[in-house]
């Protein structure tokens, strides 16, 4: 009883001295902007150099716009998720004055947007620099221009070539490859397959796409669960199912739902070949040492027989939400000196391993790139595809990174797996 | 009688063992993860794993205290858990007091009522209220969310301390009101200090309850300098890049380490409230 | 919570003195639950029938959310997973809680070292927030060479073990990390229920030659059963509203293998963006958490009798 009651005091007592201590808002005549960025792209990246970059231009930032306290906010890299609470909060008009936001969901957001064509104009900037892809995701259906592509990547296999001499050019060769790298100990291949939006652009798509298939028609419609592309997608399915059943792809793979998932795995040491996003190039350089590093090379993501080359690219565009002008202009300047003007982003895709969305910054002096930045434009402009705009995709997307993972979990078969989701999407 | 004794000392002896088990069973993983915690990104992939890190990288923690506002989130936490359980406090003892002591119309529906909102997960109610809040202008507001933390714990309390107060004699009462004393009266000089335990017991419940509390805070707030701990975790296991498992491992240190702190030194008395205060409950 | 209110007597003669109302003291209490509860609830059901998504925008009044989430070939793998899931769960808290709970007991009874320690162990786990479990086990359940549990089992010689990457086991992984997390709250209740037991009726049953086992089955198990069955009926609403630490574990996969239904519920709302379907889920959830509170209440009533 005594014991209890002095406990009793205690919680009490320590409510009391915390409960006070709440600190109390901003200070006034200052303005916070409020910038939602993912880790990777801030000034908590765990990657140094990257960190490194990014605090020194917020620092400019900062010492430039003294009347603004600049407010960081990082997302989760579930990006699915992390879309939704921004797409949510934008809803009730609470979005962060300015976001970056994942390109393929982009079209979404831009009812919520402020149009840049003043800003980009003041800044000699033109629209028609970005690439294709990218002038198409950032204009809205007015014609104006909502967001700023930073910086576009694509899917690759990286291989150690000292254990690969010839890099495999369909997946047959992989089960092949695969066979001989587990008997000197190595895991075969390692790929996305799980739940997560990696899995799709990384495994799914290129393979689909390069057979050909559709995963929605040109309303935006879902079509994958029909006809021809049923079959593809089936085959899709059939073949991933027979390199785990090989023993080329280990099955815990169906718990990775991200490019980087695989990058543990990576760093011990026991991959010898991988597919992934080329910015795990610089993961690759950090993690496994610039010796090790030098017998890893790229190749073009491995097809079904008589695939055509395919990849997919993506890439993260910033947004302003704000209706504020002088927050406006405060986030643009943020966004443009740290990842969009030439000087900014030849150096951000330098250091981070990401491709430059402009076409100039290319041959610019700032851009150095990195040691396959070639190989990767190559591809980005003879392979790459973009997802489809479609209000349907997330959902498409998701229900197929259900069916992949299920068929390498080995829950369901390939024909069982497609029909599920094509039944799931097309019941909503 | 020798046979006896021989039979207890097998019995004592298989205690010990199953001790020995349960001990491992349960403290085993937090033991790996405090291991991890101090290993450098490349010893995580050693194979075979090792128990004990070459040499203790405090970095991890430093890296966590300094880049992801641990502390931070750790400060929130306590400051909503503590709130909680005062206003949950507030709230129930009248409350508790007045379903134990009173008799009126409806009080069985009301009772069942009370236990049904506790049926009501959090997740199924969080975006409406998001919605509603946003309305409101009322995110990111600490009161606010404490409310909500407090409707979470209430039902539960409620019937708990009710049924606590239902085993102290109702001659008590009798006897106060005979002293002169008021209904309130009665509900701090007579009441409040034979439950004690009872109260004691809600307090941690409703504390560990709180402190667990995610997809409430999760979706209610928008800024990340308010996150409690939980929270705070789940965005620290999303970093994009690199491998993060020695930071994340850190980080979980960093936010179960006060709550193993305060159960080793208090245990007794956990144990004691718990159980006086879940018998009579 | 009362097992043993029983004193209408006393009662019946205050009645006389208490004529004011109970309202005032019940108001801040009811305030509370009403503005927290009551919006949102119909709020949800109201969205149940429509076809909104979190884009905003228009939507319209509609039964589908409900034909599509029922016919849905993945709505029966969730009922059931979430059925295998909370089932086990609540089994094996409850007979680890009470085993730990016995030995426990009887250690004190002969003074043994160790008790508190494992005690203090088991409550630990407990009061770490669910999502902290998640990404506690895994780790644990690693499934490359540097995994623990993998390691520490190839040494007996078995494995390796595809914890969370394999349909069947990825549910026993995640159950069995939630019965690591719920065991201290049976425990300490059964431990609490223990305590209160009279050693006279124990120490009867022994004279009359009773072996352990009968003792157990027939004079301690019913006077714990009121304890029993108020300690069912909270983790089996907590456990049918648990999702934080699955989400952390697997996120429900792989495919859908442990995605439980409140975790779906997320799913549907944060990765499809189906708020419709997410709210007609979070209604059968509702239901299901209804029916099985009134299930128990009336066993509750009876177990309440039988022990009086």
């Amino acid at each position: 009883m005594r014991f209890s009651k002095s406990l009793f005091m205690f919680v009490m007592l320590l409510a009391f001295i915390v409960g006070c201590s709440s600190d109390s808002g901003e200070e006034s005549g200052n303005k916070e902007l409020t910038w939602s960025t993912t880790t990777g792209y801030s000034p908590q990246s765990t990657t140094s150099a990257v960190a490194d970059y990014i605090s020194g231009t917020v620092e400019d930032f900062e010492s430039e716009h003294s009347d603004i306290s600049l407010n960081t906010q990082i997302q989760s890299s579930n990006i699915s998720e992390a879309m939704a609470r921004i797409l949510e909060q934008a809803n009730q008009d609470r979005a962060p004055d300015v976001a970056v936001i994942d390109s393929y969901l982009f079209p979404q957001y831009i009812e919520h947007l402020q149009p840049l064509d003043d800003l980009m104009e003041e800044k000699g900037m033109k629209v028609e620099d970005f690439l294709p892809f990218a002038q198409d995701v950032l204009t809205g259906p007015d014609g104006k221009v909502y967001g700023l592509y930073m910086s576009t990547d694509t899917r690759v296999l990286f291989y150690n070539s000292e254990l690969i001499p010839e890099p495999p050019k369909t997946w047959e060769e992989v089960i092949e490859v695969g066979k001989k790298l587990k008997d000197e100990g190595y895991d075969g291949i390692s790929t996305p397959g799980g739940r997560g939006e990696g899995t799709s652009v990384t495994t799914l798509w290129p393979l689909f796409w390069g057979q050909g298939g559709k995963l929605v028609d040109d309303e935006g419609n879902p079509i994958f669960g029909e006809g021809k592309n049923k079959e593809i997608m089936v085959d899709v399915l059939s073949t991933i199912q027979s390199a785990v059943e090989e023993g080329v792809l280990p099955q815990r793979v169906a718990g990775y739902g991200s490019e980087n998932d695989q990058n543990e795995e990576i760093a011990a040491g026991n991959v010898g070949m991988f597919i992934g996003g080329n910015w795990q190039e610089s993961f690759l350089k950090e993690t496994l040492g610039e010796e090790e590093f030098q017998k890893w090379e790229v190749a073009p993501v491995p097809q079904l027989e008589g695939g055509e080359r395919t990849t997919t690219s993506g890439g993260w565009a910033w947004g302003i939400f704000t209706d504020d002008p002088e927050k406006k202009q405060a986030a643009f300047d943020l966004v443009y000196n740290t990842f969009i003007s030439e000087q900014g982003m030849g150096e951000f895709t330098s250091i981070y391993g990401e491709l430059p969305s402009r076409t100039s910054v290319y041959e610019s002096e700032h851009y150095e790139g990195t040691q396959f930045s070639d190989e990767y434009r190559e591809m980005l402009k003879n392979d790459a595809r973009v997802r489809p705009a479609s209000d349907d995709y997330p959902e498409i997307s998701n229900q197929l990174q259900i069916a992949i993972s299920d068929v390498i979990s080995g829950n369901k078969e390939p024909e069982q797996a497609v029909n599920d989701a094509w039944e799931v999407v097309n019941n909503e | 009688m020798q046979r006896r004794m021989n039979k207890q000392t097998v019995l004592k002896f298989s205690l010990y063992i199953s001790y020995f088990f349960v001990g491992i069973l349960f403290l085993f993983p937090l033991l790996w993860v405090l291991s991890l915690s101090f290993k450098t990104s490349k010893e995580l992939y050693n194979v075979p794993p090792t128990l004990l890190p070459d040499n203790l990288q405090f970095e991890n923690y430093k890296h966590v205290i300094e880049n992801n506002n641990i502390l931070a989130y750790l400060g929130n936490s306590v400051q909503v858990v503590a709130l909680t359980v005062i206003l949950t406090l507030i709230i129930v003892l009248p409350a508790a007091f007045a379903l134990s002591r009173f008799k009126f119309k409806l009080k069985g529906l009301l009772l069942l009522g009370i236990i049904l909102t506790q049926m009501i997960s959090a997740v199924v109610i969080s975006i409406p209220l998001y919605r509603l809040f946003a309305e409101l202008g009322l995110l990111n507001n600490f009161a606010i969310l404490i409310i909500v933390y407090v409707a979470v714990v209430l039902p539960f309390s409620t019937w708990f301390l009710k049924g606590y107060f239902d085993t102290i004699p109702i001659e008590l009462d009798e006897a106060a009101t005979v002293d002169g004393c008021n209904k309130f009266q009665i509900l701090t000089r007579v009441l409040l200090p034979s439950s004690m335990p009872g109260i004691v017991s809600v307090t941690l419940l409703v504390a560990v309850q709180s402190w667990s509390q995610f997809v409430i805070p999760f979706i209610l707030l928008d800024m990340q300098s308010l996150y409690p701990v939980s929270v705070g975790i789940v965005n620290l296991q999303s970093t994009q890049q690199a491998v993060t498992t020695h930071y994340l491992a850190a980080g979980s240190v960093l936010s179960i380490l006060p709550v193993i702190v305060l159960f080793v030194l208090l245990q007794r008395f956990i144990v004691g409230a718990l159980t006086t205060g879940a018998v009579k409950g | 919570m009362s097992v043993k209110n029983k004193n209408g007597l006393g009662q019946s003669k205050m009645k006389k003195r208490i004529s004011n109302s109970a309202l005032p003291w019940l108001l801040p209490l009811l305030s509370v639950l009403v503005f927290v509860f009551l919006f949102p609830v119909v709020e949800i059901v109201r969205l149940s029938f429509t076809n909104a998504t979190l884009n905003g925008g228009e939507y319209s009044y509609t039964l589908d959310s409900y034909i599509s989430l029922f016919t849905n070939p993945g709505f029966m793998q969730m009922l059931i997973v979430t059925g295998i899931f909370v089932f086990f769960s609540i089994t094996f808290q409850m007979l680890f809680g009470f085993l730990v709970a016995l030995i426990i007991d009887q250690g004190e009874k002969w003074n043994l070292k160790g008790t508190v320690l494992t005690r203090t162990a088991v409550l630990t786990a407990w009061a770490i927030p669910g999502v902290i479990i998640g990404v506690i086990w895994q780790m644990l359940y690693n499934e490359t060479d540097a995994g623990i549990i993998n390691y520490l089992l190839s040494i007996v010689g078995i494995g390796p073990v595809p914890f969370l990457s394999d349909p069947t086991t990825a549910l026993i992984a995640v159950t069995f990390a939630n019965v690591w997390r719920g065991t201290a709250f049976s425990m300490i209740l059964i431990y609490a229920g223990l305590k209160t037991l009279p050693s006279d009726v124990i120490e009867a049953a022994k004279i009359d030659g009773a072996n352990a086992i009968q003792r157990g089955m027939k004079v301690i198990l019913p006077m714990l059963t009121p304890m029993l069955l108020i300690n069912l009926v909270i983790i089996s609403i907590d456990t049918f509203n648990t999702f934080d630490m699955v989400m952390a574990l697997t996120g429900g996969g792989p495919g859908q293998s442990t995605e439980v239904i409140s975790l779906s519920i997320y799913n549907s709302i944060f990765n499809q963006f189906n708020l419709g379907q997410g709210a007609a889920t979070s209604v059968v959830l509702l239901t299901i958490n209804v029916a099985m509170t009134i299930v128990y209440i009336l066993f509750l009533g009876r177990g309440e009798k039988n022990a009086a």
